[in-house]
């Protein structure tokens, strides 16, 4: 069985499996295995650090960014979208909801849709930098975290990089006696 | 659409034969040149995308990759004879 077989031949979850595979191999190739990511991960973790290096690898953001959060052993995520502030939330809007392992792992039920709609309170029109955010998510034991999340608009696609920064912990006021007395 | 993930033995599995094509072309420095990946899975594709890596595949993959650039390239055999004086031969 090949990947260019028809969709009569090939079933829809298969042709996702060989695609991801494809998509693994060529990954692996271009970013030469792990050359990539340990270049990436020795300086700090932003947009602009992965857009730099996936042009200096001669590939685009957007492969550079599914690389990387694929290679992440932190719950992170990515989205490549239509610009969230130009659009009614159709089935299309979101292309890609790239999860590193851990995310997907620790947070099955965080859904695609909510994470768009939350660049959508954030970001501004325009092309470039479209701003950037905290936001609590809590994950499948109920526990917090903080996210750190960055929007990049490039004229046709909105990229947006979430990493976990650390673990909420709520702010808890404590009175002193004499002030409840 | 949402990423899939591989199995760790279908990842590792696929690494191994890009680990086989990047050695072949010397650990090249980014950009990678894909033409060059292209020509070196033109002239042994069926070592490139194979799981065998036993001594014996080694050596024959390595008579096929000399064997065809020597037919792509006679010169090649030129300027061997030059490089190491063999005129006597």
């Amino acid at each position: 069985m090949t990947h260019g077989d028809q969709k009569q031949t090939l079933s829809y979850t298969c042709h996702q499996q060989l695609e991801s595979e494809a998509n693994f191999a060529a990954g692996r190739i271009v970013f030469l295995r792990d050359r990539f990511v340990d270049e990436l991960f020795s300086s700090s973790l932003n947009l602009k650090s992965v857009r730099n290096l996936s042009k200096s690898y001669g590939n685009t953001i957007t492969s550079g960014l599914w690389c990387t959060i694929e290679s992440l052993d932190i719950p992170a995520f990515a989205m490549i979208s239509e610009h969230p502030r130009q659009i009614q939330i159709e089935d299309n809007s979101i292309r890609y909801f790239i999860r590193s392992p851990r995310f997907a792992r620790e947070f099955s039920n965080a859904e695609a849709v909510l994470q768009f709609e939350r660049l959508a309170s954030f970001c501004r029109l325009g092309k470039g930098p479209n701003g950037e955010s905290e936001f609590v998510l809590m994950d499948d034991n109920g526990d917090e975290h903080v996210f750190f999340i960055e929007c990049f608009f490039n004229s046709y696609d909105a990229l947006a990089l979430a990493t976990c920064v650390r673990v909420h912990a709520p702010a808890v006021a404590i009175l002193h006696p004499r002030a409840v007395a | 659409m949402q990423n899939l993930f591989l199995s760790e033995r279908t990842a590792k599995d696929i690494d191994r034969r890009v680990a086989k094509i990047l050695k072949d072309l010397d650990n090249p420095q980014p950009p990678l040149r894909l033409e060059d990946v292209r020509y070196l899975l033109e002239l042994d594709l069926r070592y490139y995308s194979s799981a065998n890596d036993g001594i014996l595949r080694e050596t024959l993959h390595r008579l096929t990759m000399s064997g065809k650039q020597l037919l792509n390239r006679p010169g090649l055999l030129v300027d061997a004879v030059k490089k190491f004086d063999l005129k006597a031969l």
